[in-house]
């Protein structure tokens, strides 16, 4: 990889988006969307290569299961290895499958991650410390594979697990998620990587 | 001792044998309290040594990977100083200074940084809440400007500090109701990590101290160790969930 090839300036029509999570409700919502908006939506499973022809993967998978619930204290070993250890290494393995489809031609690399990342939220301790672990690999890789062409960046959703109190989405109507996502994959977007964009209608703006 | 704000206070610092947490352990009895080093080396009983020919200090053979260890080591705060009222998990990797791309992290590599780190810290968290919310303590969890920005040469250290940062918002919501306390502290300083990512990048020393407004990377002794001090007194008492960004200025987000 000696070369340094510029992000290219192309749109969004008929390019392949390899979308992990793709079983999840909003994964669902993405696969549909990104279909709509002419992009041609391959669901690839956490232990599937991707496919020939990948130019951007979306990973939903952050979002898959709901977490293991419960004070930390009571969190058993076992229960802190799946809500924690474990969905932190896969992050690393998608980004790593990520960058073995992308290095060549470039592309972009979105991670789905639960909103409660930046505020927190109570008795979800080790699957907040995974998601932020995530997004803090997403921004390492960003700086890393930024001059090959590759962009990396974290949009926020809300997940119904947050903590009490919040303000009200500032904006109404139900946050669609697939145009967010549109946006960040058009590749005329050339300015932006280790971004996180938070898709919750204007609930935390602290950032 | 200097002054005595921390005077009947206990405080367990993982990783205080040597650098940054050897520095913690120091200013802490300089100003009272008494410290429990949990540390897996000889060096962890040297700083012992240096604590208790001002202060009061144990060191506990103690590797943050291992609950039992934990545990041994706040039941020692217990037994030996009848309370317990702050932990700072200071521990990290041996491979915290190495430089790696993604693709190339290994196995070993990352499991321990997920092992020292982040299970370090819920370890440090199983073994000492109890004691915690009786003193009303604090726990304080060192991070690093990798896991606010990434590191594209450090990337295994970028995650699991990140993690540490995700962990202390969470732990502050579960914890505040208790009356105890989680912070991050993430120091721009002078260690032996930072010795070696200068030794990796020789162009870092320059660049920090064109991006420092203070024109200086801090020091462990005289910029760190009073902050983390700080949190575990008194004053800081209604400070939780924050990472407070110790860098003489370098970020100015937030």
């Amino acid at each position: 990889m000696g070369s340094n090839p510029a992000i290219p300036t192309k749109g969004t029509g008929g390019r392949a988006v390899a979308v992990l999570g793709a079983e999840t409700a909003i994964g669902a919502t993405v696969r549909a969307g990104l279909a709509q908006s002419g992009f041609m939506v391959r669901p690839v499973s956490d232990d599937e290569p991707l496919p020939p022809g990948t130019s951007a993967v979306v990973d939903a998978g952050p979002l898959r299961e709901p977490p293991t619930v419960g004070d930390l204290v009571s969190l058993s070993s076992v229960d802190w290895m799946q809500s924690a250890e474990d969905p932190l290494r896969r992050a690393l393995h998608v980004l790593q499958a990520a960058h073995r489809a992308l290095r060549d031609g470039g592309g972009r690399i979105l991670v789905l991650l639960p909103s409660l990342v930046m505020t927190g939220a109570a008795s979800v301790a080790a699957h907040s410390a995974a998601a932020e672990g995530y997004r803090s690999l997403a921004k390492a890789a960003a700086r890393a594979w930024g001059n090959e062409g590759i962009a990396v960046q974290c949009v926020l959703v809300p997940t119904g697990i947050d903590r009490p109190g919040l303000q009200p989405p500032a904006l109404n109507g139900t946050p669609e998620l697939a145009p967010i996502l549109s946006a960040l994959l058009d590749e005329r977007l050339n300015a932006v990587t280790g971004l996180t964009l938070a898709a919750d209608g204007g609930v935390w703006m602290t950032s | 001792m200097t002054d005595d704000t921390l005077t009947g206070k206990v405080v367990l610092v993982t990783g205080g044998g040597a650098g940054l947490g050897r520095s913690i352990c120091v200013d802490l009895a300089q100003h009272g309290a008494a410290v429990v080093i949990a540390a897996p080396g000889a060096n962890g009983a040297e700083t012992a040594q240096l604590v208790g020919s001002f202060g009061l200090a144990r060191h506990v053979t103690a590797d943050v990977t291992i609950a039992a260890d934990l545990q041994r080591a706040v039941d020692t705060a217990v037994e030996d100083f009848g309370r317990l009222d702050g932990i700072v998990h200071n521990a990290t990797s041996r491979h915290s200074s190495g430089v790696e791309a993604i693709d190339d992290i290994t196995d070993e590599v990352w499991d321990d940084h997920v092992a020292v780190s982040l299970r370090g810290a819920y370890h440090c968290a199983r073994a000492g809440f109890a004691a915690l919310r009786e003193s009303g303590g604090r726990f304080v969890l060192m991070t690093s400007p990798a896991g606010i920005e990434g590191s594209a040469g450090r990337p295994a250290y970028s995650a699991v500090k990140g993690a540490v940062r995700g962990l202390v918002k969470s732990l502050a919501l579960e914890w505040g109701p208790h009356g105890v306390t989680v912070v991050g502290v993430s120091p721009l300083a002078m260690t032996p990590a930072m010795a070696d990512a200068y030794v990796a990048d020789p162009q870092l020393e320059r660049r920090l101290s064109e991006l420092v407004p203070l024109g200086r990377v801090g020091d462990s002794a005289t910029d760190v160790a009073p902050v983390v001090r700080f949190l575990l007194e008194d004053g800081s008492r209604y400070i939780s969930g924050q990472t407070i960004v110790v860098d003489g200025g370098r970020f100015t987000t937030l």
